[in-house]
């Protein structure tokens, strides 16, 4: 077998009639960092659950560490996990908190002490460990919950979205924070987030699953960059990616695409494509750029949103909506026009039927 | 900001408020809530403060109703009534009584409760059901066929009969309220503990149980109420003297003592009441709580 | 699907299948014990109330079957009209003026602005006085000589009155013991109902310029309509099954003024020692608590979803 640590071998899950999972096959290498990422109800929660032992399988199988784990009760299945609401005890003391488990296990005493002690200072607890979870802030009830995992020892780490309940601020900072005892600790880690920054800013994999399904797996880069069918294409990225249906068409001999309202835009060289046939033509804001060239595509801005360091547009291609992003200050206004330029290296083709990349 | 949107209201400002509207505006608030509050007082204290004092008065003093309070205070009707012959008996039978009729219905309704609240598993709405619908049945339609039921199992006049009942009636209304209680733990925590390798019986002790708590002091309050309360069953299923609990010692106090002994009826009354609204007045912040966040209905 | 070449992982052997077993009876496990009680003394009391109210029953509760017969006594006799009667004109005279006293007390309690959970706490008090005490304490209010309220009348110089001796004055005094002891809790409720109601929406109506009343009628009312179904439910359950406050306080008395029907029970059972006849006014109580009950729950409870299913995960 390979020298995967966790592993998911043709995965399901019900709830009642419905189908939460259909058959999830993934190998997660140890020591990796794993971001599960996808829209709310797309099965990464129950997925994690499942591993951590909170719902029951209907088939397939879970392996940690080459032991199979469908009837390993919870406790003994070396995970730990951090909850999106951090599921800590209102009412023991932080210290209580993180040695609860080490307590239900009956631990030696001085070890408990011990692991509290060294948890505590990892994730700068020391000065809190009197203190009630009701009297802690945010940031530090996410890092009591972190301790509390952490003095499990365990061969995985399971994260429910954890950042979630933080406010921006603090979730970059927490984000950094769980990053780098990652790469302190070196545990397996399973991170479920509906977050895409945070699984791309976090994973060393990234999961984008969908529907009960795993859509793709890859680098985040990897990903982000060679999306491999529309869902993926669609939902990473901020602002997401224009997808634009028309068909191939050739003009003397080079091929171009054509938009629904007759619009051509510029197709690279492709031996795959043939004339007439229907495709979706994806192009990510960023590699839209404006042009002093007077062939450029002619568009009307409609919208301008300056974010600071960056500024998003959205264009009117004759009743065909475009989004731009543009990391430099633009001085155009709703209302005026612009001519635009498709950076045709950086084209997503998607065939509409499978929607699969072409 | 907001006179400038009603035009009515800005016609009616006056230039000048002046001291009349501040003494209308004190005037209303006094007529508003003053008024009601001191009506309430009134109402909640006067029966309870009446009995009392007249308890301390001597027998004469009550009958001529001539004084509000006590010309010369005196314990001598506790004293009477300490001495009545049987006191001791109904009081120890009172505390029995009540305190099997707490611990059982709690440690069955937390169990319940927990079924319930954490658990899956067929049938749950219509056992649910079954224990729910016991609270609307008027207990006092019970006595007959319990009197006849337990002339049968031949428990008259044993405190077995008073456990039985007073411990089917309890469970109803703790389970409902822990139910609830429950339920508003979150669930995450419990599978927090479960990771941490808690059992069933653990994650009960040392999660639920804690974070539960005052629904479960509520329950017990509302228990030990009950139990301490209770009349028309000990009235249909008892009928020797010493079997008698309080409520019906206090009862049956009108046919063995004269007119003259008002203050003794008084004291005996304030006795019977006093222990349970010591109980209530430690526990009085989680009750109130409890009720007033509609835990209990 | 598991290619067949795989040992296949969804077979359970019979060990798991046990386990499995154990697992799923733990609820029921729990559930049951108290059940047993429930069923057992309540269950089995209303089911034996029903089979006792089809027999006639000697002074040594031999039983024959006598089919409907209890009940066509019972409906027939005058005395079990009036105390039906009565009981309803108790009931809605007690609803009426405990809701009425509950409200105005929440909306007190709610407003007053000092020593709040000293008069929440106080409020309570008389929900801890057994139906007995409260009866005696009442019996003394009212008493003709020595009671507060003939005192208070006397001191301002107002004529006093023999109110347990008169029928109608005794009526109202057993409605007012009975209102003293149920609208504590009823007020609670209440408090709990208009603490739920957001503060904005207040603000909100007052820049559309409802007046006090109105917003009561308009907004605090529809808004409570839950928690008032609940008190409702609570005001009239007491009500009709009230007993231990009418017996201590003027046993049915005087003239059978305030014989309601449980007090017509239990004379009828226990003095009579009829318990045919005894068991169908048990019927009679469960039955119209019951459609009370089940009316209120339909008219005001069905927002809380307790009962109903919850979302599975």
């Amino acid at each position: 077998m390979a020298t995967s640590y966790v592993e998911y071998r043709e995965l399901t899950k019900r709830f009642g009639s419905t189908q939460i999972l259909h058959g999830i096959n993934l190998q997660i290498e140890e020591s990796e960092f794993v971001v599960l990422v996808g829209p709310s109800g797309c099965g990464k929660s129950t997925l994690l659950r499942m591993t951590a032992g909170l719902e029951t399988i209907n088939s397939g199988e879970i392996s940690i560490a080459d032991r199979v784990v469908n009837r390993v009760r919870a406790k003994d299945r070396g995970i730990a996990m951090v909850f999106q609401s951090y599921a800590l005890y209102p009412h023991m003391t932080v210290a209580d908190n993180l040695s609860f488990g080490l307590k239900m296990n009956k631990t030696p005493l001085e070890r408990i002490t011990k692991s509290i002690a060294s948890a505590a200072s990892i994730l700068k607890l020391s000065q809190l460990l009197k203190r009630l979870p009701a009297q802690l802030s945010g940031g530090q009830r996410q890092r009591v919950a972190m301790g509390r995992a952490l003095v499990r020892e365990p061969e995985v780490f399971l994260f429910d979205e954890p950042l979630s309940n933080l406010d921006a601020k603090l979730r970059v900072g927490m984000r950094a924070e769980i990053k780098a005892l990652h790469q302190r600790l070196k545990t397996t880690t399973i991170y479920v987030t509906h977050d895409q920054i945070e699984a791309m800013t976090m994973a060393d994999r990234v999961v984008v699953m969908n529907d009960g399904r795993i859509e793709q797996v890859g680098a985040p880069l990897e990903i982000y960059d060679r999306p491999e069918n529309l869902f993926v294409a669609d939902f990473l990225g901020s602002p997401a990616m224009n997808l634009l249906s028309g068909k191939v068409v050739h003009n003397d001999g080079r091929m171009d695409f054509e938009l629904e309202n007759g619009i051509q835009l510029p197709l690279p060289d492709n031996s795959a494509l043939r004339s007439d046939q229907q495709i979706i033509y994806g192009i990510r804001p960023e590699h839209v750029a404006f042009t002093d060239d007077d062939n450029g595509l002619p568009v009307n801005l409609t919208l301008v949103e300056p974010a600071g360091w960056e500024t998003h547009l959205h264009a009117d291609l004759s009743g065909i909506s475009l989004r731009l992003l543009s990391v430099e200050r633009v001085g155009a206004r709703p209302g005026d026009s612009a001519r635009l330029a498709v950076d045709t290296s950086k084209l997503h083709l998607f065939d509409p039927t499978t929607g699969r990349r072409i | 900001m907001n006179r400038q949107m009603t035009r009515t209201e800005e016609s009616t400002l006056r230039p000048e408020p002046g001291i009349l509207q501040d003494w209308l505006g004190r005037y209303r608030r006094f007529f508003l809530i003053g008024l009601p509050l001191a009506f309430l007082i009134i109402w909640t204290m006067v029966p309870i403060l009446w009995a009392f004092l007249a308890s301390l008065k001597n027998p004469l003093e009550i009958y001529e109703s001539s004084t509000f309070f006590p010309r010369s205070p005196s314990l001598a009707a506790y004293q009477t009534v300490l001495a009545i012959d049987g006191f001791g008996k109904w009081i120890f039978n009172s505390v029995l009584v009540t305190a099997v009729a707490t611990i059982v219905p709690l440690i069955l309704s937390i169990l319940a409760a927990y079924g319930f609240a954490r658990y899956l598993f067929a049938f749950r709405h219509v056992l649910l059901l079954l224990y729910l619908i016991p609270r609307i049945i008027p207990r006092v339609s019970l006595i007959v066929p319990l009197n006849d039921l337990m002339t049968d199992l031949g428990l008259i006049n044993t405190y077995w009969v008073l456990y039985l009942t007073y411990i089917a009636s309890a469970v109803p209304l703790s389970t409902w309220i822990l139910v609830g209680f429950f339920r508003a733990v979150p669930r995450e925590i419990e599978e927090s503990a479960t990771i941490d390798g808690a059992n069933m019986w653990n994650r009960l002790r040392h999660v639920i149980l804690p974070i539960a708590w005052p629904g479960v002091v509520t329950a017990a309050v509302l228990c030990i109420r009950e139990g301490w309360n209770e009349f028309a069953f000990v009235l249909a299923l008892v009928t020797e003297t010493g079997m008698r609990t309080l409520p019906y010692a206090l009862y049956m106090l009108k046919d063995s003592m004269g007119v003259q002994n008002y203050a003794v009826y008084n004291a005996f009354t304030i006795l019977t009441v006093l222990p349970l609204l010591i109980v209530y007045l430690l526990l009085e912040r989680r009750v109130v709580e409890s009720i007033v966040s509609g835990a209990v209905k | 699907m598991p290619s067949l070449t795989k040992t296949s992982n969804n077979s359970t052997t019979a060990r798991e299948r046990i386990a499995d077993l154990a697992l799923a009876t733990v609820p029921y496990l729990m559930v049951i014990p108290g059940l047993i009680f429930v069923v057992g003394v309540l269950g089995y009391a209303v089911f034996g109330g029903f089979v006792l109210s089809v027999h006639a029953t000697d002074m040594f509760l031999n039983k024959t079957f006598v089919g409907l017969q209890n009940y066509i006594s019972v409906f027939n006799d005058p005395r079990f009209q009036a105390s039906l009667l009565r009981t309803i004109v108790f009931v809605v005279l007690s609803i009426t003026l405990g809701i009425v006293m509950s409200m105005v007390f929440a909306l007190t309690l709610y407003h007053v602005g000092f020593a709040r959970r000293f008069f929440r706490g106080m409020s309570l008090v008389p929900y801890f006085v057994s139906g007995i005490a409260a009866a005696v304490m009442f019996r003394f209010v009212f008493t003709t000589s020595g009671g507060f309220v003939n005192y208070v009348l006397q001191q301002i110089g107002l004529p006093t009155a023999a109110w347990l001796g008169d029928p109608y004055l005794a009526f109202m005094v057993a409605v007012l013991a009975n209102c003293w002891f149920m609208v504590p809790f009823a007020t609670l409720i209440l408090l709990g109902g208009l603490q739920t109601v957001d503060r904005d929406i207040y603000d909100a109506a007052t820049i559309d310029g409802a007046s006090g009343i109105q917003m009561f009628f308009q907004i605090t009312i529809p808004m409570i309509k839950p928690m008032l179904g609940v008190s409702l439910i609570w005001v009239s359950y007491i009500s009709f099954s009230t007993f231990d406050i009418i017996f201590a306080l003027t046993a049915g008395g005087p003239q059978r003024a305030t014989e309601v029907v449980s007090m017509y029970m239990y004379r009828i059972a226990f003095l009579q020692l009829d318990f045919g006849q005894g068991a169908v006014l048990m019927v009679v109580l469960l039955s119209f608590n019951t459609v009370m009950s089940l009316f209120y729950l339909y008219y005001f409870v069905l927002a809380d979803r307790r009962l109903e299913k919850e979302a599975s995960p």
